[in-house]
């Protein structure tokens, strides 16, 4: 019995291509504007005046990398403390479940959650989130947007294992410090990316987020 | 079995809930009709859980032309996809990786299913023989009518113009070729030759370098032994998703170091890249003249060999006045024209510097990290070869790989990647599908234009021809195409125009108005003409200008489909679902057009669809073990054609006919060493004696006089035989009313095209999901936006010398100062009252400006960019979807 | 922008309104001795308890246009053990049933004057029970730097006590002039006075943590100077308009303690200026609590 399942997610490899967002789009159908993995463009740069050849340009302080981000099944998920009804719960293996036949759509859940994970769906009135794909983990399959991955970018395991295996990074820039719910989630950084809470660029693509 | 009946059935074998079952079947319901099994509209929020025993995983095609490709399946439940999967048919291992889709062959289910598919033929309102109001094209209503009306009415119209105008009135560029058969029976039509994609590196083989259609690149596993990628305006990220970037990420895991020569931060840049390097559009062969003249000028032999002498006088003519072809000027070597001997002009970084914007020490830098890095592999994407007189820069590109000697061996090469993953690295180890035989169907007769007599097939005209001159051939150069029929006369050779008048347009699976330049004047060439059809998917702008639009069916409507995938795979996929509403497939319509011309429609569609199909599997080849020849790639038995209904001859393969269709994939396992491993030129480099190049030297000509012909010949441009840079007509030095002193003029910034991840040139744009996770951008620097007023998010006016465009602009420092891009494909969308582009399309700024080659010259513009004081954009996923017919 | 929260923005408005009311209503009962209860006057006040029952009903019923599924709304008592959202609503449900009893046991004159009592202070412990889960809600998230701090809870007993002290003024006000009664000579004379001048009081208070709060949010964790600048930024002219209202709602309140308090004539213009500082109060209120839930950057994507 896994104690608790987590995301791997390689910084250093990914390319912003959003495969993974849009197979799990497919798999969740999800409806416009709810998209349970997200991938987020973070950076900086600006341009200086060539030292001898002043009309000339140059690029300064450059760097930008790309956070594919879905539900963190925290160890600690804010939205199921905030949940009133009980509808936002953790299984046995970690999994961070959203039962909607109690869900009363008040959205706290929505709001407190570091990572927007859990989503509204204005059709049904209720908030959904990233269930890792259960369905295919019991039949023995990846979750989609771990099978998806062009880039081998994302993968799935037990939090320890994968601890061990990729370090205990589980924070960079711009996802928050993971003081706050403990998320399930280990990191590899770019080799540009920036420690949470001490980031010096901004979210390139707020409009695609 | 009725529609609700069908939801049900799905529904209660799909487990959903009865919350999401009433869903489910409100929302479908709302417009009440099932054809054929397929809901119209595609129905979100209610997901589907994965149940194994209740549907099947059937492989998908992507048939998009994007250059790469991925493995795509749909999970199929009583004939309807609820999601998509892909390649996981091996285990992953970089000797033989899955072939993982991207994120629009995973949105295929959401494009095909989408509220803009065309269901029924239709007519536009106020058509009538001969025209009716022309001038409505493009804002008429649509008129739903029948198939027997449809084609009755296209026949009659097709016969009256061949009447009274003859079939060279009569457009239709490379339509297919069910309708390149129908039209050839028709008594031929007026087509076009050129070439999309390469730009000037489309004829470059007459230097010997490279050949025909092939991108000069090293195999995937020889690449593991290179130490340093200098990637030049290349962005495998964005425009070759899958294996190209994946085993970049994987060289560069290993060690290798990367340098982005890019006038874009792009996100290969950013993930990959130890350093970027900043360049202008158009301006690269500057920058490689400039690190010639480095090398030339500080190598010495003894303390700091910068030169590959031997490789040089060994496998190059041309470069100094002791290695001249043969009859050529001695003074017109590149060693000279470099060091400025004759023109006064020596190529020096600070030259370069002024016209490309990176700094000098840079080239410098770069020039000399190059020469002295053991193992370098060069990739240039096509893009900076897409521009007015880039004609010289793959020979720059060349000779600058020959003066470092990365050429021919294992870990370096000086090459380019034209975007098609079945010409990567070299020659396939599996062959199939259309690339195999010169007609898609693999026992016809290969069919033949009358009116391009002599171009059998395909791959007749990518190439400008002497025979283009005679009067039974009507070739019009792509770039020029919607110019030429605007004034009416198009380029057949050098000081030789044709008079040309078309009555007719008959577009099938394209959309030509978008994607060649000049989209402006394809408007009024739209407007000119009696008739205009369109065979498509989705009312595209070139089926928005149509009078008949004819619905076809997708590959995941039709019996299968087989295709290579990069040098190691290739794919069967199968029919999904159901044909969509109305539509019929492309063979169907040429058949019964056909039969109302009075053809014989056996004759223009030779075998039923499945059975080619089948004969394409059956053709379908792998490498022998000793890399000698294919041999048969499936196991066919007489049971096999028995339960299938197919006919052939039985055969032994390497997979069962069976396995091959419920896979839909199969992959050759490669290792370091096998007899597969290939590398362009090791031949020549090895024994130039008896495997030389392709020219009249039999070396790689640096000074050729072949190539310059070719393109003097074409007719636009004269050419050097030496690779010279000659400003374009639309670069950074034409944003300079006053050059010498600098001073701006009116169109002061220049513009590019990006290859975007949210579509495949046109086709895609319109797919909700895209649309939503990738905006139609238009990026522009602080710098330039500061200066205007202008700020990121808000809606500006982009105006060249030919059209203009509104987007709602990205001011970001990931591209240079002076440098404004858009994503191309961008479906145009004029208001008709301002006659602004709302849609962002690339090819409204563009005009015909042509390379020397008479491919697309568009990759640099001139414009300018303002606020726009009017209504502000909406973005794309904001807008209602352009439904075809609004029905009562 | 889409804002989603007007439900929440009224809800919590008009239950801290109720709140204060009966709270204050409660204290001018206690300090009112059994005679006076008698009075055409007290008899008229009665129409406080009635309102802050009617008033707490619509918000809660307001609370459940914010709910995607309200037919669920049922259940969302059931997380009491880390839901403070769970407490709002027990709560919620206690004070109404408490204030609706207590309005009707007033207004009917059913049970003695210690059942009331009793009702009176299961009513305050519900209130102020349901003010202050409230402002736990958002405190607990502290993802959200507009809310993790205690001035929230602070902010909503503010508004409580100023919406509450005002309404009760009003009801004073209207029902001298109904009753055509001389305010300075009147037995309640000195209970109006006291009243505002607590009203003053909290208003004053009200700006001033306010400003704290703010000024904190500057201090604060990036997200939180990030909420602090839209707050100055984008939403400056309401930012302004808040503290201005509510200032200017306190000066036309004051007025009543001296010279419009004393004159006959000016009956008109006294019920135009304590419903104009009342209404500018409530505005200036709805206005804060609009911009706490608009004006917050959240920490993380």
């Amino acid at each position: 019995m896994v104690k608790q399942y987590a995301f791997y997610f390689d910084a250093s490899a990914c390319i912003g291509c959003k495969t993974c967002q849009i197979a799990c789009k497919d798999k969740k159908n999800n409806t416009p504007g709810v998209n349970f993995r997200r991938v987020v463009e973070y950076g900086d740069g600006g341009w200086v005046p060539h030292p001898v050849h002043k009309e000339l340009l140059m690029p300064s302080n450059f760097f930008a990398y790309y956070v594919s981000s879905a539900c963190m099944h925290c160890e600690e998920p804010i939205c199921v403390e905030v949940c009133p009804t009980g509808a936002m719960h953790k299984r046995e293996d970690g999994v961070v479940l959203v039962d909607e036949s109690k869900c009363v759509g008040c959205r706290l859940c929505e709001q407190a959650c570091p990572y927007g994970a859990p989503q509204f769906n204005e059709e049904s009135g209720v908030m959904t989130k990233c269930d890792l794909c259960i369905d295919f983990l019991e039949a023995g399959l990846q979750p989609a947007c771990v099978a998806s991955c062009p880039q081998r970018a994302l993968d799935i395991g037990e939090l320890e294992e994968l601890k061990k295996k990729y370090g205990d990074v589980n924070a960079i820039e711009p996802l928050p410090d993971g003081q706050y719910t403990k998320p399930a989630i280990v990191i590899t950084p770019h080799p540009d990316s920036q420690k949470s809470g001490e980031g010096t660029g901004k979210i390139l693509n707020p409009m695609e987020v | 079995m009725s529609k609700d009946d069908f939801l049900s059935k799905v529904l209660s074998k799909a487990k959903l809930t009865r919350r999401s079952f009433l869903k489910w079947s409100a929302a479908v319901g709302g417009t009440a009709a099932v054809a054929g099994g397929v809901p119209e509209g595609f129905k979100q929020a209610i997901p589907v859980a994965f149940a194994e025993e209740e549907g099947k995983w059937v492989p998908a095609s992507c048939w998009h032309d994007c250059g790469s490709k991925g493995f795509n399946k749909a999970y199929v439940v009583d004939g309807l996809p609820v999601f998509q999967g892909t390649d996981d048919t091996v285990e992953d291992k970089p000797n033989r990786p899955q072939l993982r889709a991207c994120a629009k062959g995973r949105a295929q289910r959401n494009h095909l299913l989408s509220a803009g598919r065309l269901k029924y033929p239709m007519k536009r309102k106020h058509w009538e023989p001969g025209g009716g109001n022309k001038e409505l094209r493009g804002k008429d209503e649509w008129v739903r009518i029948s198939w027997d009306e449809a084609l009755d009415l296209m026949a009659k119209e097709m016969l009256r113009i061949r009447e009274e105008h003859g079939n060279k009135s009569v457009l239709c560029v490379r339509p297919g070729e069910p309708t390149e058969r129908l039209m050839s029976a028709f008594g031929g039509y007026v087509n076009g030759w050129g070439e999309h994609s390469g730009g000037t590196f489309s004829a470059a083989w007459h230097l010997g370098w490279g050949i025909p259609f092939s991108e000069l690149e090293n195999d995937r596993l020889d690449l593991e032994n290179t130490e340093l990628f200098v990637l030049w305006a290349s962005n495998p990220a964005w425009s070759r998703a899958g294996i190209p970037m994946y085993d970049m990420t994987r060289y560069k895991k290993n060690g290798a170091k990367v340098i982005v020569v890019d006038p874009f931060y792009s996100a290969t840049a950013q993930t990959l890249a130890d350093e970027w390097i900043p360049c202008r559009p158009a301006t690269d062969t500057a920058f490689f003249l400039a690190m010639a003249y480095v090398l030339l000028t500080e190598d010495d032999p003894e303390k700091d060999p910068l030169i590959d002498w031997e490789f040089l006088h060994k496998y190059t003519v041309g470069f100094d006045e002791d290695h001249m072809p043969e009859g050529a000027n001695p003074k017109e070597n590149y060693k000279d024209y470099i060091l400025g001997t004759y023109d006064g002009q020596p190529k020096t970084p600070e030259w370069a510097s002024e016209i490309c914007g990176t700094p000098p020490e840079q080239i410098r830098y770069l020039a000399r990290r190059i020469a002295t890095t053991n193992k370098v592999a060069f990739r240039m994407s096509p893009a900076p070869a897409r521009v007015h007189n880039a004609d010289s820069l793959p020979q720059a590109v060349m000779t600058l790989g020959a003066m470092t000697g990365h050429m021919g061996r294992s870990g370096r090469q000086f090459g380019h990647d034209w975007g098609h993953s079945f010409l990567a690295e070299g020659y396939p180890l599996l062959v199939g599908g259309w690339m195999l035989t010169p007609t898609s169907y693999v026992n016809g007769e290969p069919f033949e234009n009358p009116l391009a007599s002599g171009f059998k097939g395909y791959f007749g005209a990518f190439w400008r021809n002497e025979r283009f001159e005679d009067d039974d051939v009507w070739l019009i150069n792509y770039n020029e195409l919607w110019h030429a029929l605007n004034i009416g006369e198009y380029t057949v050779g050098k000081d030789k125009k044709r008079e040309v008048d078309i009555k007719m347009i008959y577009h099938v699976y394209n959309n030509k108005m978008n994607q060649f330049p000049g989209t402006m004047e394809s408007i009024e060439v739209h407007k000119k003409v009696d008739f205009v059809v369109t065979q498509n998917l989705f009312l595209n702008p070139t089926a928005q200008y149509s009078d008949l639009v004819l619905p076809v069916q997708s590959h995941w409507e039709k019996y299968g489909y087989v295709r290579m995938g990069y040098r190691n795979q290739i794919m069967w996929t199968s029919q999904v679902m159901d044909p969509y509403f109305e539509s019929k497939s492309d063979s169907w319509i040429s058949r019964e057009i056909a039969k109302r011309l009075g053809l014989d429609p056996d004759k223009v569609i030779p075998c039923s669809f499945k059975q080619n199909v089948f004969d394409h599997v059956a053709a379908c080849g792998v490498i022998k073990e000793d890399g000698s020849g294919y041999k048969p790639l499936v196991t066919i038995t007489e049971e096999d054609m028995e339960e299938f209904g197919f006919e052939g001859e039985p055969q032994e393969g390497q997979i069962s006919l069976k396995e091959f269709k419920e896979k839909g994939i199969y992959h050759i396992e490669r290792e370091k060493g096998d007899k597969y491993e290939h590398i362009p030129y090791k031949d020549f480099v090895d024994d130039p004696e008896n495997n030389p190049r392709n020219t009249p030297s039999g070396k790689f000509e640096i000074h050729c006089q072949s190539y310059a012909d070719y393109i003097t010949n074409c007719g636009w441009d004269e050419k050097s035989p030496i690779g010279k840079y000659v400003p374009p007509l639309e670069g950074y030095e034409s944003t300079f009313e006053d050059w010498e002193n600098k001073v701006k003029g009116e169109y002061p910034l220049q513009q590019y095209d990006l290859h975007v991840l949210r579509r495949v040139h046109s086709t895609l744009d319109n797919a909700p999901w895209l649309q939503e996770a990738f905006l139609q951008s238009f990026w522009m620097n602080p710098i330039d936006a500061e200066a205007r007023g202008i700020e990121n998010g808000e809606t500006v006016l982009i105006r060249s010398r030919y059209g203009k465009v509104l987007r709602n602009v990205t001011v970001t420092p990931k591209i240079m100062p002076g440098v404004v891009a858009l994503g191309q494909g961008a479906w145009v969308n004029i208001d008709e009252e301002t006659g602004v582009d709302r849609g962002g399309c690339p090819n409204v700024l563009h005009g015909s400006v042509s390379t020397g080659q008479g491919h697309m010259g568009l990759n640099s513009c001139n414009v300018e960019v303002e606020k726009w004081e009017g209504e502000p954009l909406k973005y794309d996923h904001q807008l209602p979807p352009l439904v075809p017919l609004k029905e009562a | 922008m889409v804002f989603n929260d007007w439900p929440l923005v009224i809800f919590s408005i008009l239950a801290q309104l109720a709140v204060g009311t009966f709270v204050i209503l409660g204290v001018v009962r206690l300090m009112t001795d059994s005679e006076r209860r008698e009075t055409a006057f007290f008899r008229l006040l009665n129409r406080g308890w009635i309102g802050s029952f009617v008033v707490v009903s619509i918000a809660l019923l307001i609370s459940l246009l914010h709910l995607g599924s309200p037919l669920n709304a049922p259940l969302t008592v059931l997380n009491l053990g880390s839901a403070w959202l769970s407490r709002e609503v027990l709560f919620g449900l206690l004070f109404a049933l408490f204030a609706g009893l207590m309005a009707l046991f007033q207004w009917r004159q059913i049970s003695t004057q210690s059942i009331r009592d009793l009702l009176y202070g299961l009513g305050t412990v519900s209130g102020l029970g349901l003010i202050f889960s409230m402002s736990m809600i958002y405190r607990y998230v502290e993802t959200q730097p507009a809310w993790n701090t205690p001035y929230t809870t602070v902010m909503f007993f503010l508004t409580a006590g100023v919406l509450g002290s005002l309404t009760v003024i009003v009801l004073m006000i209207t029902n001298a002039l109904f009753l055509k009664e001389d305010l300075k000579e009147a037995w309640y004379g000195r209970f109006l006075q006291g009243t505002i001048m607590t009203s003053l009081i909290l208003i004053g208070l009200d700006v001033l943590v306010y400003f704290f709060y703010v000024l904190g949010l500057f201090n604060g964790i990036p997200e939180a100077q990030a909420t602090a600048q839209l707050l100055t930024n984008q939403f400056s002219i309401l930012f302004v308009l808040r503290i201005l209202f509510v200032l200017l709602g306190a000066v036309l309140g004051g007025l009543h303690l001296t010279r419009l308090m004393k004159t006959e004539k000016a009956k008109n213009l006294m019920v135009a200026t304590i419903f104009a500082a009342f209404l500018l109060v409530l505005t200036s209120e709805l206005i804060s609590r609009f911009l706490f839930y608009a004006a917050n950057v959240r920490i993380g994507i």
